[in-house]
């Protein structure tokens, strides 16, 4: 999670990714316990249905369940499942905006190759 | 909107100062255990409806209901759920902070004396100091400390964080969560700081020369408006037949504020799309002088 919001995008929709981020880092491991929606609404000064409306969707998705009465957890399997997620929206994410600024700035194909090749070596 | 769920209502009311029209067939419903931003210029009216809705003043025609019972031949049903904390003051200012907290405890049946306290211990709000001896941020302070405690369904600030510093205000923004958390019920609270109050709010009602011009959430007024940018001949082409709200030029550069869905947009060469911050449409949407730029 971050300590704050991108303008530009929904609340709800950064909470999920703020918490599927922590999931990928395992910041929070699977069948870890995710932080409550009320929790989350303090944090950030959010409205708790903001919260609850992030939190819903990674319910909906199955990367987190519910307890009644105990909280939120990870669900076993989550990791799995936010990374295929996220191939596929890898590039729409990634490569669409690489290939607009490399056509800014005249980077051929080739030259982004390279530079890939270089930033796996550090 | 159901009708059913309103806690608050009110219907076709109008209120005038003299040749001052304030508010003109204001038609709102309020639901319990939500938070409301309420925005608008100055002179808007914003506290002329909140007095008319706490029953401070009455409206010059139509209704205010409250649990269903019109509030001018019902008056206990606003005055025994509401607690109402106007921005100008109206306490016995020599008392002390102390004795008007007591004092509030008569006024409100869920009035909370341990809550109070350790507000005024987090807000470091000196309870033996007179209120006239208040500083303009602490007898904000004092309204936020008294209007929380008081526990009421119906819990209406005006201009809450009027005078506060940066950290007081964000301790009210976390004080607000967590109280509303813990004890749901219907907030109302009006704002000039926009931007960084917006997300604590289920909806936001816009408030404009006496009419409401806008009430939904946040997430929905944003995604009903965006910034087109570019060449100004492929802006105009694109802004044919749409909804202009706002346009800026710097030489051949056109920025242009459109309503419509981003979402729904295709790309298209040469045009950039993004979206606004809510403080911006705010003042898109309630600056008269944009106004006449899209009449021309």
């Amino acid at each position: 999670m971050k300590p704050e919001f991108d303008q530009n995008k929904s609340i709800y929709l950064q909470i999920a990714e703020g918490i599927e981020d922590n999931i990928l880092k395992k910041v929070i491991e699977e069948e870890g316990q995710v932080p409550s929606t009320n929790q989350l609404a303090a944090l950030y000064r959010i409205n708790p249905a903001t919260a609850a409306k992030g939190i819903n969707l990674l319910v909906n998705e199955g990367i987190i369940y519910k307890k009644r009465g105990i909280g939120m957890f990870v669900t076993p399997g989550a990791v799995e499942k936010i990374k295929s997620k996220r191939k596929k929206g890898f590039y729409q994410k990634f490569i669409v905006p690489l290939r607009d600024e490399a056509a800014n700035l005249g980077i051929s194909e080739d030259e982004i190759t390279d530079m890939i090749k270089k930033a796996k070596e550090k | 909107m159901q009708r059913s769920s309103c806690v608050l209502q009110t219907k076709e009311i109008c209120k005038s100062y003299g040749p001052i029209t304030a508010l003109n067939n204001v038609n709102l419903c309020l639901a319990e255990k939500k938070i409301y931003g309420l925005f608008g210029r100055n002179g808007a009216g914003k506290t002329t409806l909140l007095d008319i809705i706490s029953s401070r003043i009455f409206a010059d025609q139509g209704t205010v209901t409250c649990f269903g019972e019109d509030i001018v031949k019902d008056p206990e049903s606003i005055t025994g759920n509401c607690c109402y904390m106007p921005e100008k003051h109206f306490f016995p200012a020599r008392l002390k902070v102390k004795k008007l907290l007591s004092i509030g405890k008569m006024f409100f049946p869920n009035y909370n004396q341990d809550y109070a306290e350790r507000l005024c211990r987090n807000f470091q709000l000196n309870i033996e100091q007179r209120y006239e001896h208040l500083s303009r941020g602490y007898q904000s302070i004092f309204r936020i400390v008294l209007g929380l405690a008081a526990r009421a369904p119906i819990t209406i600030f005006d201009e809450p964080v009027l005078g506060l510093d940066a950290v007081a205000r964000d301790k009210f923004y976390l004080e607000l969560i967590e109280e509303f958390s813990r004890h749901p019920r219907l907030f109302i609270i009006s704002t000039h700081l926009i931007d960084e109050s917006a997300e604590l709010f289920n909806e936001a009602i816009i408030i404009k020369n006496g009419k409401i011009i806008r009430q939904a959430s946040v997430e929905e007024l944003l995604s009903n408006t965006f910034y087109v940018s570019g060449k100004s001949a492929q802006v105009d082409q694109f802004l044919k037949e749409r909804v202009v709200l706002d346009c800026q030029m710097v030489n051949d550069l056109k920025i242009a504020v459109v309503e419509g869905d981003l979402n729904a947009e295709k790309e298209l060469p040469g045009l950039s799309f993004s979206p606004l911050t809510i403080q911006k449409l705010f003042i898109h949407l309630t600056n008269d002088q944009t106004e006449q730029e899209k009449k021309r």
